[in-house]
């Protein structure tokens, strides 16, 4: 079976923002940024650039009609500096040109003058210096100081995490165009519509109704649009607005790798105490969470690490401590996983370090500590499933970890100069925005009188299949062909307050949602044919496109049924809210029933190294994947096979390299390296967990976007034992990511 | 005037000759299928086939990464984007990657159906690796690669079974075939005629306003501005420096001469014949279809990987301006970070390298962030005549340690003369270690380059003798 998009995509014809501004006359926005990480603007010279031809206009914070402010959780981030800077390419002025490359050569003729400010870099020294986003929390369960003294084995240690570039094909653009009444219409390329047009209102001083924010569908967004496609969008907006004409704005690779947020990296510091047959007893934990110059989602997504502070694992005292630190960086944000993958990193690291010193192969700890279905979570909520265990079994039984195991290390022997490592990682990740507000949908269907569908929701496709699984869900609930069904793109009139397409939860809420407006429409028509009929609703039933009564054939099918119910003037739209039922947080006690539910599995990843050259390649990825009951196996196995490699990109070779002034070094493809298809596993085996477990996803369905990410960690422990199988005596330190470079350094260096 | 063919159209625009294709593509052809991811040739988002005639019958395409494509290079070919691609019913390999799901946000999706589009016009087999190879120039951040590769091996099993072995890349019968087999629309039988029929371009002239362009993969990344507003000078117009030769015991490689062309040249498998592999780990294949081994010599990186491969083979370069030509040792050329012996208007015509003798050994190593398309951390070259176990000649070559590409001659003239053994090797390792310079930056620390340098240039030895190395050297 096909797809809509797809077959758009193959054609080259699906249309990604900018190719929406195709052969409209535009005006063009270049950027002027900070090239200092923390100062006071003394002065700013704007005269040659206002002299440059074909210049339409230069904007600063002086120009915003409406409130200079982007911070969507705390308000602390302009949208154009105001007398200082807080990291490099933070945005000054806009220009607005002709041309893009006029509007770039304009940027450059400005000259800014900065008083330096001294800049923090590093999450531990903002730490030392309380120079925090929000104040730190801590979640906690039994008691870890009464803990210690029960374990027989106590390791403490620390772990560096790196961050990481989205890389979304499609860099940031938007483009904006004049309404009538003072108002604008927006074209933006944002997980987050409403964001976008609260945002834009805000800074223009408009109500939200006078922004129209538009998206058809994004070339990835990887949580990269979800907060920082926002501020494009309002610069086009506000250009667009002043000068009356439409304005595009298009970020140049560099731009983007340079201006936007990454993944948080994180420093972390743990605690973690077992009995001698490896029950883990304690685990004490302190995530430094480097956020960068403001807020934008980082104490969402702190929390997040907190949440999964225990990762798939039940742990009965456990303190965890998280600080959002601010420093001199590019302000960090939304990135598949938000947080989780971090906190299991620095977990899974506590494991290997304790298995270590207790003389055993990790596998044995991870598989002894797995939650099981009543076990208790940090924040107080109940793990609802055995599936961790269940993911483990069937992994194990499938592939025999003991025996891959055994493989590599008898192959290992003979290979004096190549080593093969094997790790294995149970995940656990929790479905649900931990923002509870945001866990609600909207969705418009409508049947038009020929039959076919139309559907809108807040959902914003970005190649994640969300539009597919929605088409799904109409095609399953009216019983009809998916080929009559078609989505179009998200757009603030016509679903308004949408959530962010996020949190993986794009097809979980708005699938639902659709799944209620569906069945509201059928059961008007259920209604019409039972009026019909002289019958009850309940004997009426569609099967495809077929219209039975009490299990017979009728005279309709779903075209002329949907006919005659327009000729009897019945409604055949409807806009259907959804909201996640039953969960709750709260933040006083810092605990709740945060999440609708768990998403599961387990992933064994084996790699082979080349000591000489510290290179090394993904040999297999082997994954049992618990998907509840899969509204659409194919895209759910596509974005395993995505997320395992995004993850594996993340703690091998995408490295963000810093200059000392806080300038990104690694500011080009050429530098920030992203998995290639030679380095994509050589063998990859996905099966899905059997599970008729009701779940709140739409159709019993499960969350798929970030979970699997998590898998990349096998990868990086797997890497890890590779090298000790080379170096036995080695100190592993723990410093993502885990580059050639630091491989071949860790394999030769005896200082390490 | 810029006369060429876009997908079933014949067009003359007037335009700057260094207007980037995509641009052109996007901006005066209003075709939107091409897309810019990182505008530099690292991502393939932008992928077109560009399409000539070479001799009689042969109609050569290439995929190419039209971003920094210069618009003056289409004069007389045809251009092939995603659009000149599409008809009523859908490709093969449309068709493949839809069933495939091998499209996910679909930004990179045309760049790859035009790169393995191109794979099907210029391969001779229906190899998997090579298969992967033709898109290895593409990146993909959605899928893993892993439903791209069911996909590229869904059309290569569909393929076996055809006729495609029994037609020859470039001819009238692969063109034929492959639209029977539904992969090209039918207007392709055209434009081999069509061609023909074009004013052909004619020799360039060197002036001194004009820049010189071999690839200009380089250029259109670091002088963007100038190469959209200087005349330009394209080498690949010197059809006369197309070539690869050999002549009493030198082999020629001309200065148009691309990557691809030295990866697959038959002279050159002799001479090396592990660099059909080995080359595969310079640039992707678009890239590769581009840049001139000439080009990357000029470029003077300190890292460029052709220059350290022909460095080790002691090439000696041959320049003209026109009027006057002289010849330079390799070795010679460079006198600091990016400053060389050669004059504005001299165009480097030949590489010249002695063809080895049985007794000579060739290796070339790198180390890269990303095995393939990346540049390098490190990269070194050897070439090194053995006679009943001594040394009779050596050189030695190192990227990425110094302002330069090194040639290590201290380490070279200590080797001389001596016998391959554990303790001879160690104290070249010092020597070598002396030689260099490297600093730390986005590639690498100097503490990891001179350790990477070392264990590279001990895999030389362990490569040439493996039985003397032993691989438990690598704890010393």
């Amino acid at each position: 079976m096909k797809d809509y998009d797809v077959l758009l995509h193959v054609k080259g014809e699906s249309e990604f923002t900018a190719d929406r501004a195709a052969g409209m006359e535009m005006l063009h926005i270049a950027i002027l940024t900070s090239t200092s990480a923390h100062a006071k603007i003394s002065a700013i010279n704007f005269d040659d650039a206002r002299k440059i031809p074909g210049v339409a206009g230069i904007f600063t914070e002086k120009d915003i009609p409406g409130n200079n402010e982007i911070g969507n959780i705390i308000a602390d981030e302009p949208l154009l500096a105001k007398n200082e800077v807080h990291h490099v390419g933070q945005p000054i002025a806009i220009i607005v040109a002709e041309s893009r490359d006029l509007a770039k050569k304009a940027a450059n003729s400005i000259r800014v003058v900065y008083e330096e400010l001294p800049p923090i870099f590093t999450p531990r020294e903002a730490h030392a210096k309380g120079s925090f986003i929000a104040p730190p929390r801590t979640f906690s369960l039994g008691d870890i100081e009464g803990a210690w003294k029960n374990c027989d084995c106590i390791v403490e240690g620390s772990v560096e995490i790196g961050g990481q570039e989205h890389l979304y094909l499609e860099t940031q653009n938007a483009f904006a165009t004049p309404k009538e009444g003072g108002g604008v219409k927006v074209y933006s390329s944002s997980q987050s519509p409403t964001a976008v047009q609260k945002t834009t209102a805000g800074i223009l001083g408009l109500p939200m109704h006078q922004v129209e924010v538009d998206v058809l569908r994004l070339g990835g967004g990887f949580g990269g649009k979800e907060d920082q496609a926002t501020p494009y969008a309002a610069m086009a907006a506000l250009a667009a607005m002043i000068l009356k004409k439409p304005v595009q704005i298009v970020l140049k690779r560099e731009e983007d790798l340079c201006i936007t947020g990454k993944r948080h990296p994180y420093s972390s510091d743990y605690k973690i105490g077992l009995k001698k047959d490896g029950t883990i007893l304690a685990y004490d934990v302190k995530f430094f969470q480097n956020s960068g110059a403001s807020a934008d989602l980082s104490t969402a997504i702190l929390e997040r690490t907190l949440l999964h502070t225990t990762g798939s694992y039940f742990i009965p005292n456990v303190r965890s401590y998280a600080a959002c630190c601010r420093t001199n960086l590019v302000p960090n944000t939304a990135y598949r996983g938000f947080g989780g993958p971090q906190a299991m990193l620095v977990l899974e690291s506590a494991i290997w370090k304790a298995a270590e010193k207790l003389g055993i192969n990790p596998v044995v700890l991870q598989k002894k500590n797995l939650s099981k279905k009543g076990d208790e979570f940090p924040y107080g909520m109940k793990n609802l499933s055995d599936n961790a265990i269940k993911c483990f079994e069937q992994a194990d039984k499938k592939y025999d970890i003991a025996d891959i195991m055994e493989n590599a290390n008898k192959w290992n022997e003979s290979h004096p100069s190549k080593k093969k490592g094997v790790a294995v990682m149970p995940l656990c990740f929790g479905i649900s925005f931990t923002s509870t507000f945001l866990n609600q949908a909207s969705s418009l269907v409508h049947v038009y009188n020929d039959g076919s569908v139309g559907v809108t929701t807040g959902a914003i496709e970005m190649g994640q299949g969300v539009n597919a699984k929605i088409r799904t869900v109409i095609s399953r609930v009216f019983s009809i062909d998916i080929s009559r069904i078609k989505s179009e793109s998200t757009n603030t009139t016509r679903n308004a307050n949408t959530s962010p397409t996020a949190a993986s939860s794009g097809a979980d809420l708005n699938g639902n949602a659709t799944r209620i407006a569906c069945e509201d429409i059928l059961s008007r028509l259920k209604a019409f044919v039972a009026d019909q009929l002289e019958t009850s609703p309940e004997q009426v039933e569609i099967k495809n496109e077929k219209v039975l009564c009490g299990g017979k054939e009728t005279k309709w099918n779903w075209t002329s049924l949907v006919n005659d119910v327009y000729f009897s003037r019945i409604g055949l739209s409807s806009l259907a809210h959804y909201a996640t039922p039953k969960i709750f947080f709260d933040k006083k006690i810092e605990k709740g029933d945060a999440f609708a539910y768990h998403t599961f599995g387990t992933a064994i990843a084996e790699v082979n190294l080349d000591c000489l050259r510290g290179t090394y390649e993904v040999e297999s990825m082997k994954i049992i994947h618990d998907a509840g009951q899969s509204i659409h196996s194919v895209i759910d196995r596509g974005q395993i096979e995505g997320a395992v490699l995004q993850g594996i990109g993340w703690l091998t070779m995408e490295e963000l390299v810093y200059g000392k002034t806080g300038k990104l070094l690694t500011k080009d493809l050429s530098s920030y390296k992203i998995p290639d298809i030679y380095f994509s596993p050589k063998e990859i085996s996905i099966e899905f967990l059997e599970s008729d477990e009701p779940n709140a996803g739409a159709l019993n369905s499960k969350a798929i976007g970030e979970p699997p990410f998590m898998y990349g960690l096998a990868v990086y422990f797997a890497l890890q034992n590779a090298i000790k199988a080379f170096r036995p005596k080695i100190n592993t330190i723990f410093d993502t990511p885990l580059t050639p470079e630091k491989v071949l350094l860790s394999l030769f260096n005896d200082h390490q | 005037m810029t006369s060429f063919i876009i997908n079933d159209k014949e067009i003359s625009l007037n335009l700057r000759d260094g207007k980037a294709t995509l641009k052109t593509i996007r901006e005066n052809l209003h075709l939107q299928g091409s897309k810019e991811g990182c505008g530099e040739g690292d991502c393939g988002a932008c992928m077109v086939l560009l399409g000539e005639n070479i001799g009689e019958s042969t109609l050569r395409y290439k995929a190419i990464n039209s971003c920094l494509l210069p618009t003056g290079e289409l004069s007389g070919k045809h251009v092939v984007t995603i659009e000149g691609l599409n008809q009523k019913r859908l490709s093969l390999i449309q068709e493949t990657f839809a069933t495939e799901f091998a499209a996910q946000c679909g930004f990179c999706t045309p760049g790859f159906i035009i790169a393995f589009t191109g794979f099907l016009m210029t391969t001779t087999d229906l190899d998997k690796e090579e298969a992967i190879q033709s898109v290895s120039g593409n990146i993909c951040r959605c899928t893993g690669y892993v439903s791209i590769k069911r996909a590229l091996f869904a059309i290569l099993k569909k393929l076996n079974s055809s006729d495609f072995k029994k037609t020859k890349p470039g001819s009238a019968a692969r063109v034929k075939l492959l639209i029977d087999e539904n992969i090209l629309p039918s207007y392709f039988k055209e434009i081999h005629k069509k061609i023909k029929g074009m004013q052909p371009a004619g020799i360039p002239i060197l002036s001194s306003h004009k820049i010189i362009a071999g690839g200009g993969t380089d250029i259109a990344i670091q002088k963007r501005d100038i190469l959209e507003n200087q005349d330009i000078y394209f080498i690949s117009e010197r059809k006369d420096l197309r070539e690869i030769f050999l002549n009493e015991g030198k082999c020629y490689i001309g200065g148009a001469v691309t990557f691809e062309e030295l990866r697959t040249s038959k002279i050159m498998e002799k001479i090396y014949p592990q660099g059909k592999n080995v080359f595969q780990l310079i640039a992707s294949l678009p890239i590769r279809n581009r840049a001139t081994v000439a080009g990357n010599i000029i470029n003077a990186s300190p890292i460029g990987d052709m220059t350290v491969f022909f460095l080790a083979m002691d090439a000696i370069l041959s320049f003209s301006d026109g009027i006057n030509k002289r010849e330079i040792p390799l070795r010679e050329f460079y006198k600091g970070y990016k400053t060389m012996d050669k004059k504005d208007n001299e165009i480097l015509e030949w590489i010249i390298i002695n063809v080895p003798d049985k007794n000579t050994f060739l290796h070339f190593e790198k180390v890269s962030k990303r095995k393939y398309l990346d540049i390098a951390s490190v990269n070194t070259g050897i070439c090194i005549t053995v006679k009943k176990h001594i040394i009779e000649k050596v050189g030695i070559s190192a990227g990425g340690v110094g302002p330069t590409p090194l040639y290590l001659s201290k380490t070279c003239e200590y080797l001389t003369g001596k016998k391959i053994e554990e303790s001879i090797i160690k104290d070249a390792l010092k020597i070598a270690n002396e030689e260099i310079s490297p600093i730390s930056d986005v590639r690498g620390t100097e503490k990891y380059k001179r350790l990477l340098l070392r264990n590279l240039l001990l895999s030389h030895f362990i490569e040439l003798s493996p039985k003397t190395i032993n691989q438990n050297i690598l704890s010393l």
